[in-house]
């Protein structure tokens, strides 16, 4: 016999799930069944009502950030996906052209050679930023009296505004008089043009760069102070010396922050303009001719908006692409202490 | 104890949107329009007060523009007009990008040779043709030649010049004396102030020292053909062909040219690019006393020091005969999207008579006809006392040249100086940088002339 019992909230139960008990009992089995479903039904509902509150709280604390961001950032990106398809002088509205800025982008020989100077600027700069800010890290991590005064100074270049940190270093970089060519004059090396030298420009501002790894020695830091002194004392038991302990417990411990300041930094050297727009403007012989200087260019100063869109775009794919690159192989070798 | 007013998250929503809710509808309400007051207290009838916006450039001395935004606004019952400095170096871009929002917040901007194209044929500014010939008060006919030209396109002019802007050299005569050498003015009088003389001979002499001692004949050759133009045409060449259509700067006399002034850095007469940047421009190199020369116009005088006393000389007389040149002029123009162009237009015709008198008096304008540079203001208010009249009137009264700002002229320089610097840091000859960057630069050209049709 094959009872059927229709609940209020519309569930069917079929008597033969319980087809092996006698029938009162598998009624009142089936009746407490249903009493319990009902009531965490209900309290799911009450649940999840609590839990979309929440969430439209959080969203409203948010919402000025989350506001700014889809009007000042994600707007514009998706106004420029239109743009970069047209034909568009900033003075008068922009004109569809279909793939014309493409094709410039391919036959322009400015395009090529600003993409070579930001590689060029990135993949040399950016590691000698962070084995600098490494390196000083390290040093600044000792015990010794007054470390954070160092800390501050070495620190203090972060803080001063790049068009500042860029004249003082135009000051270092004077061929005649500047400190550069002072402190190769002192082992005998002649004076260089630095800035104004298609061979050493790109290194020039590499080096002015290195001036203000301020940030990323400070994560650094804080990656060294965390690493536990146990590790250290258990190495040493074993016979590491301090340039093993390095090895072996300090970069293993601290390469979620490499890989941090190795993403941060190269997205960030991707877009080098201060520099180049006061130091250089791009010279000589365009070597410091940088991608956002380049953009810059035909965005302000050629009217080249539509075009200058696409660069754009392109930019931000290339950044895209290396920071996926990068995240998939630092599964090689970033070390996560929960792992 | 007193209680403490402790505010829940919900309170805070509410007090936020509450704020939020009434700040927007004060921002909704219309502005009370302004009531003006009499002597007696009383409301006076209303008249419409406009209010004008003239973005200009601060190569423009600003406690001059100030002052003459001061003046207008007194002389004026029912207009006043706010005068907004833009940094000089991206005092386009800023023009360029309020303009790009469909609504710019002036009513009057500078116009530059380097722009009149773009601004004519993009419709920014409107044509002043007919309200010069209606106004008494501006009159354009006795300009030096060129000047109505400059800031023209296709027949309509755009701006009015305040400024003609005559280039002549300045020197340092204690350098000049120290150096062992005759007075250049001297030179020029007894017929003997030449290129040779004065790039060669004479920068030269005054190029001494090392290190922070380290002195130059004259301040760096212009990195831009608006102003390498002197050369190549005083060496008898051009920058452009005869229709525009293509550029000449890979011919022979222009490569020439090219090689003199490679040859005058290489000499180390001038600063390098690179060491030049000590200086933030010609009035500093000439402040600090450690560039003998420079090739300048009146614009300069108000940043020198005030104890310096310098010398004037008109420009020397080029391998291919005297070749007198003008920087380009400068003037506000009408912005098409200004609610009050008339009114706007009572600033420009202000504008060409009294602003171009009190940049006059501040030493930084010039003459902008022969009228002016006979009157007392000129010759007995508006120059240093150790300024030379005879200099700016030869310079300015003569037929001058200014070169032809074609469309894109900003892009091509930068193809083309880069192709400079190939030459000047002898990585290649300039015949070769230049036939390089000539194809590109014909390329642009008939890209601009499709655009913008012949120019």
């Amino acid at each position: 016999m094959e009872a059927e019992w229709r609940l209020p909230l519309g569930t069917v139960f079929h008597g033969r799930h319980f087809a092996k008990n006698s029938a009162p009992r598998r009624f009142e089995a089936t009746k407490i069944r249903n009493i319990l479903l009902r009531m965490a039904s209900i309290q799911s509902m009450l649940g999840s009502r609590t839990q979309l509150r929440r969430d439209l709280l959080g969203y409203m604390f948010i919402a000025p950030w989350l506001v700014g961001f889809i009007v000042f950032t994600a707007g514009p990106m998706i106004g420029l996906v239109y743009l970069a398809f047209t034909r568009y002088p900033v003075l008068s509205p922009p004109t569809f052209n279909g793939l014309d800025n493409l094709e410039r982008m391919v036959g322009d020989r400015f395009f090529t050679i600003s993409l070579w100077n930001t590689a060029y600027f990135t993949f040399l700069g950016v590691p000698a930023q962070v084995v600098w800010a490494l390196m000083l890290a390290l040093l600044l991590n000792m015990r010794v009296h007054g470390v954070n005064v160092f800390r501050t100074l070495y620190y203090l270049p972060t803080i001063i505004p790049g068009v500042a940190s860029v004249f003082l270093w135009m000051y270092i970089f004077n061929p005649d008089y500047g400190l550069a060519n002072y402190i190769l004059s002192l082992f005998g090396i002649p004076g260089q043009a630095w800035l104004w030298d298609p061979e050493l420009s790109k290194p020039s501002l590499i080096i002015m760069e290195l001036w203000r790894v301020g940030t990323m020695m400070v994560v650094f830091l804080a990656g060294l102070q965390g690493v536990p002194s146990s590790l250290y004392d258990a190495a040493a038991i074993d016979g590491a010396g301090m340039f093993a302990q390095f090895r072996h417990v300090t970069v293993p411990m601290i390469t979620p922050l490499i890989f941090f300041n190795l993403v941060v930094g190269i997205i960030s050297s991707f877009q080098i303009f201060t520099a180049a727009y006061i130091a250089t403007q791009g010279g000589p012989v365009h070597t410091t001719l940088f991608y956002v200087l380049f953009v810059y260019r035909h965005a302000f100063e050629n009217l080249r908006m539509g075009y200058a869109s696409l660069l754009a775009w392109v930019l931000f794919f290339i950044i895209l692409v290396f920071t996926i690159v990068q995240f998939r192989m630092a599964r090689l070798w970033v070390f996560y202490e929960v792992e | 104890m007193r209680p403490t007013g402790k505010i829940n998250r919900r309170d805070f929503l509410r007090l936020s949107a509450v704020t939020v809710a009434g700040a927007s509808a004060v921002a909704c309400v219309p502005a009370a329009p302004a009531t003006e007051m009499t002597d007696e207290g009383d409301a006076a009838p209303s008249a419409e007060m406009v209010e004008l916006i003239y973005w200009y450039d601060n190569s423009y001395p600003e406690a001059t523009m100030s002052l003459a935004g001061e003046e207008f606004n007194e002389s004026q019952a029912n207009i006043s007009i706010e005068m907004v400095p833009l940094p000089y170096g991206e005092a386009i871009q800023k023009v360029y990008v309020a303009l790009a929002g469909g609504e710019a917040p002036f009513d009057l901007t500078f116009n530059h040779p380097m722009q009149r194209a773009t601004y004519a044929v993009r419709g920014v500014l409107i044509p002043l043709n007919d309200y010069i010939e209606a106004d008494d008060r501006v009159n354009v006919d006795n300009f030096y030649p060129g000047l109505v030209e400059n800031l023209s396109w296709q027949g309509q002019i755009y701006a009015i010049a305040d400024g003609a802007h005559p280039m002549f050299v300045l020197y340092n005569p204690s350098l000049i004396e120290a150096a062992g050498l005759e007075d250049p003015w001297d030179v020029y009088q007894a017929g003997g102030w030449t290129l040779e003389k004065w790039e060669r001979e004479y920068a030269g002499a005054l190029s001494t020292g090392e290190g922070v001692e380290r002195q130059w004949g004259r301040t760096p050759m212009s990195r831009t053909i608006r102003l390498e133009n002197l050369w190549i045409w005083g060496f008898g060449g051009d920058v452009w062909n005869e229709d525009n259509t293509a550029t000449v700067i890979n011919e022979p006399e222009a490569i020439e040219a090219w090689n003199w002034m490679a040859d005058t850095t290489k000499m180390g007469y001038t600063p390098t690019p690179a060491e030049a940047e000590e200086f933030r421009g010609g009035a500093e190199m000439m402040n600090s006393e450690r560039v003998a020369m420079g090739f300048f116009h009146r614009e300069i005088l108000p940043y020198l020091r005030e104890d310096l006393v310098l010398g004037q000389v008109p420009l020397p007389e080029m391998p291919n005969g005297p070749t007198i040149t003008r920087n380009p002029p400068e003037g506000p123009g009408i912005y098409s999207g200004s609610p009050h162009p008339d009114e706007a237009w009572e600033y420009v015709s202000f504008n060409t008579n009294r602003t171009h008198e009190l940049l006059i008096l501040a030493h930084y304008g010039d003459p902008t006809s022969p009228e002016v540079a006979e009157s007392d203001l000129w010759l007995k208010q508006g120059l240093l006392p150790w300024e030379r009249p005879e200099v700016v009137d030869i310079a300015a009264a003569q037929v001058t040249r200014v070169i032809l700002h074609i469309p894109g002229i900003r892009e091509m320089d930068a193809l083309i100086q880069g192709a400079w610097d190939e030459i000047v840091l002898d990585r290649k000859t300039a015949q070769a940088a230049m036939d390089e960057v000539k194809p590109e630069v014909d390329q642009l050209i008939a890209e601009y002339r499709e655009e913008y049709g012949d120019f």
